[in-house]
């Protein structure tokens, strides 16, 4: 028996995640872990960045921050006070599909934090006030303020090297501006529309009675009422997605020179495979870029779920003082090859090695909460209902059939030319001070 | 300037203006549940599980501290070097653990993943795995520590990439090294910024670097720290045996003692800024403070957790909360071996920096005379220590922190692990240490980014020190 073979019996019965729904709609799944000092909950909405109404995009994000201010009819900060208080963990996080409530607190405080959570998805649409929404636009304008720049840009910038012009999926230029325009009625449309119980799903992980949960959730939340209006669709993949995509050389140019190019993998159907391909293309590249290793700081790969694809991000960071230039024909020579290089990714214990890499790092998330009950809610949403310890015997039986034709898929296109934004600057690092 | 204006034409590409906003349907009424509202009932607080910790001490060898918790399913392992006394060490701590890292990297078997750290207290070097594979684990770990040979296969190439490196990520540091330097001066060692680093790394040769690590990662010097479920971890004698202890070490300097807070002379207020274009400016207080061993030490952690506040916090609800005028106020608070640190601040609109200030002073000052009461106190400790049992509840946190206490010469011990100072901290106790360690002449303001709207108010208040950017050869 192989040491990955053993996995299930070293961490105990395969379990899953128990889960059910309400009459209305909402959807709970439930992970209890009597061992643990803590719970997690997460409020999942299958809208983020991306979606909402027409013409009105960041408004989902903004709306994060309004109900994170006033939870329904609790009182202004009410809510995270308290959990403060009781020494919790909170935030609201909105990605590209969707919005996430997280919150980490102590098992007494369970009940209480699902009466906020109750609140936050049936009463926020008459409790937001114009102040509310003046003050937090303000702060969302701050917060965009320190997440913009040239990461942002580049990220653009390749969005728009594959998917069309209005793509709901690139994120928006304006989008600081964008959130000023918001009115009232526009927030309070989004919470019809997306704050109800049959667009939700509520993860619970940690330390509760599962028994007394479900009762108290169904009693709580199932006096909710969800609206006559039929759900608004969900952002959807884009028609172009299987045509050509571009390479593009990037450059953050206030530090270091990069280059980097992009795949499409298609989502929802298989994560851990998945994830095995990207890092099986990842440590690919690497193995081609070796010998330049003296001129590469940092080989990353990025990746964020976009409705039914994932989009993979590649990225080569060189070293201060370094021209990347002897990198780039190799790089652009070593992607043109992808195609025909399938096989030697899979050469000797290559798999393997990806496979340990990867359970390795859900192995870290295995004992926290908040990992367990975030990968609950997500996993639903993607329709990828796996627990961690079912991912990890996936992992552990996964074999070359599983994987290639993820790979196959991605890399079947002729990419497009590449495309030059370099420009780099000596990059300086000491410091001396100058009295004024 | 061509290329940055061909990405700035492909960004701005198809986002030339706000999109349109056709109207929105009308809202309907809301339906009305019709039943009453529940509340919620109350929840005992359930006992605390708590990892069951066991030190292992002898003397002239390193300790073990093992720490089972039930449920949990896979394992940590880290060996803890308090920081080196030496400044030559210290200088190199960076690239011997480096070499460490990547040769422990290398030697593990599939199902493992390499850690290091380099904390303010100490490193940190070790590994997670699967409980089935904790054995080869440590045998290659011990096998390192024995004979750290192979971590030296090419070494020049080695420290050439590190040093890259290094000088690459340097960047992230900045701020700390720039108030550290306007603390201490720059002279200082504490104060040593990337470029010392490099020159001294650019120096040591292989002799010599094998020479430090000998002192660096001297056993005698060290914990190991395991944490992991029942069964999991391997027993002591298996542990000795195979990393057996190599007797008492004599090469260990006296450490320098850092004078806390270091004497200021000149009464004046300081301000450190580093100019760049940007929409806001991050403004922070700095303080230091008392090493962990230290008996202020409890109290100025409680002023941290009073100072931070969070949502609560004085700087949030006067200008996050009212005003928009930033997207968050809080500190930081990292610990030394020889003392603490606390930055206060945030990121904010420049119109709105002096007001920023101008809470710190407030806050500051009505712990200085006491306008604080014992429930705050209590308020903030206990907030403290329940976040500590939440987090402390998978093996590489636990891990971390237990290496932390043990390098920083605090007691290994699951309830040191919490939160000892939220046991008998006294109101008087922070009125005490805050006029020892909030003194204003005790403080320095570091602000980073668009200074052109408080740049004359600031020269107007004290004395304005603008840092440059210059080449490290």
């Amino acid at each position: 028996m192989t040491a990955l073979a053993m996995l299930p019996l070293l961490l105990g019965a395969s379990s899953s995640f128990e889960s059910f729904t309400l009459s209305n709609g909402l959807q709970v799944v439930l992970d209890p872990e009597p061992h643990r000092n803590s719970v997690a909950v997460v409020a999942a909405y299958p809208v983020g960045r991306s979606g909402g109404p027409p013409g009105r995009r960041g408004l989902s994000h903004l709306v994060e921050h309004l109900v994170f201010r006033r939870a329904g009819r609790v009182g202004r900060f009410q809510a995270v006070e308290h959990l403060q208080d009781v020494g919790g963990q909170f935030n609201g996080t909105t990605h590209p599909g969707y919005t996430l409530y997280e919150c980490l607190i102590p098992p007494s405080e369970l009940e209480t934090m699902l009466f906020y959570e109750r609140e936050r998805m049936g009463f926020s649409r008459d409790a937001v006030t114009a102040d509310d929404l003046r003050l937090e636009q303000a702060i969302v304008a701050r917060e965009l303020e320190l997440r913009g720049g040239v990461g942002r840009d580049l990220y653009r910038a390749r969005l728009q090297a594959f998917l069309p012009p209005s793509s709901p999926w690139i994120p928006s230029k304006l989008e600081k501006e964008e959130v000023q325009e918001h009115t009232l009625e526009d927030v309070r449309w989004f919470l019809e529309r997306y704050h109800r119980p049959d667009n939700a799903i509520l993860a619970i992980s940690g330390r509760f009675d599962a028994e007394r949960t479900r009762r108290f959730i169904q009693e709580i939340f199932g006096a909710l009422v969800a609206p006559e209006q039929p759900l608004p669709a969900r952002v959807g993949a884009d028609p172009r997605l299987a045509g050509p995509k571009a390479s593009l050389e990037v450059h953050d140019p206030g530090k270091e020179a990069g280059l980097g190019r992009v795949w499409m993998f298609p989502h929802r159907s298989g994560r851990v495979y998945r994830h095995l391909a990207r890092d099986l293309l990842h440590a690919h590249l690497s193995r081609a870029l070796k010998p330049h290793t003296e001129r590469i700081h940092d080989r990353t790969t990025r990746w964020e779920v976009l409705g039914s694809f994932e989009v993979l991000s590649h990225e080569v960071e060189g070293k201060a003082s370094r021209s990347l230039d002897p990198v780039a024909a190799d790089y652009a020579r070593a992607i043109a090859e992808l195609p025909e290089s399938i096989d030697a990714m899979f050469e000797g214990d290559r798999l393997d090695r990806a496979k340990t890499r990867l359970q390795v790092r859900y192995l870290r998330y295995l004992d926290t909460p908040m990992e367990r009950a975030k990968l609950a809610a997500t996993g639903w949403l993607e329709e990828d209902t796996m627990s961690f310890e079912q991912v990890l015997e996936q992992i552990e039986t996964a074999t070359v059939t599983d994987v290639r034709p993820m790979l196959e898929h991605a890399l079947s296109t002729q990419p497009l030319p590449v495309r030059t934004f370099a420009e780099r600057d000596d990059f300086d690092f000491e410091l001396k001070g100058v009295e004024r | 300037m061509k290329t940055r204006a061909a990405l700035a034409m492909l960004l701005l590409s198809g986002c030339a203006g706000l999109e349109a906003r056709p109207p929105l349907e009308p809202l309907a009424a809301r339906p009305a549940s019709g039943q009453p509202e529940p509340t919620p009932g109350p929840i005992a607080p359930p006992e605390l599980v708590k990892a069951d910790l066991s030190t292992d001490h002898r003397e002239g060898s390193y300790d073990v501290v093992r720490a089972i918790r039930p449920g949990n399913r896979y394992v940590s392992v880290s060996f803890t070097f308090p920081k080196h006394a030496s400044p030559k060490v210290q200088r190199v701590t960076g690239l011997l653990l480096h070499l460490a890292y990547q040769r422990l990297d290398a030697a593990l078997p599939a199902g493992a993943r390499a850690l290091s750290f380099d904390r303010g207290t100490g490193v940190q070097l070790g590994f997670v795995t699967l409980p089935s594979k904790v054995e080869a684990c440590f045998e290659a770990l011990a096998e390192l520590l024995k004979d750290p040979s192979p971590a030296f296969e090419d070494y020049t190439t080695k420290r050439r990439d590190f040093l890259q490196d290094l000088v690459s990520s340097s960047w992230s540091t900045l701020g700390l090294n720039l108030v550290r330097m306007g603390r201490f001066g720059a002279e200082h060692r504490w104060a040593e910024g990337a470029a010392t680093q490099v020159r001294a790394i650019a120096k040591v040769r292989e002799a010599r670097a094998r020479e430090r690590w000998d002192r660096l990662f001297d056993l005698s010097r060290g914990t190991l720290v395991m944490a992991g479920g029942p069964g999991h971890l391997p027993p002591l004698e298996q542990i000795r045996s195979t990393l057996p202890a190599p007797g008492a070490s004599s090469t260990e300097e006296a450490p320098e003692k850092l004078e806390v807070p270091p004497a200021r002379t000149d009464g004046g207020m300081r301000f450190h800024a580093l100019w760049f274009d940007d929409e806001q400016v991050r403004v922070q207080a700095y303080h230091v403070g008392p090493a962990p061993t230290h008996p202020d030490y409890p109290a100025f952690r409680a002023i941290a957790q009073l100072l931070d506040g969070g949502f609560r916090g004085e700087g949030n609800r006067s200008l996050r909360h009212e005003k928009g005028a930033t997207y968050g106020v809080g500190s930081e608070f990292s610990v030394g071996r020889d003392f603490s640190e606390l930055l206060w601040g945030g990121p904010i609109q420049p119109e709105q920096a002096l007001e920023l200030m101008l809470v710190h002073e407030e806050m500051t000052t009505r712990l200085r005379i006491g306008e604080v009461s014992q429930a705050e106190v209590d308020s903030a400790l206990a907030s403290l220590r329940t976040q500590r049992a939440t987090r402390l509840e998978d093996p590489e946190s636990l891990v971390q922190k237990l290496a932390d206490c043990a390098s920083a010469g605090v007691p290994t011990t699951y309830e040191a692990c919490l939160a000892p100072e939220a046991d008998g901290v006294s109101k008087d106790d922070v009125v005490r240490v805050a006029r020892t360690y909030l003194e204003p002449i005790n403080l320095e303001w570091l602000f980073m980014g668009e200074m052109g709207t408080i740049k004359s108010r600031l020269q107007f208040m004290g004395t304005l020190i603008f840092y440059k950017r210059e080449k490290a050869e």
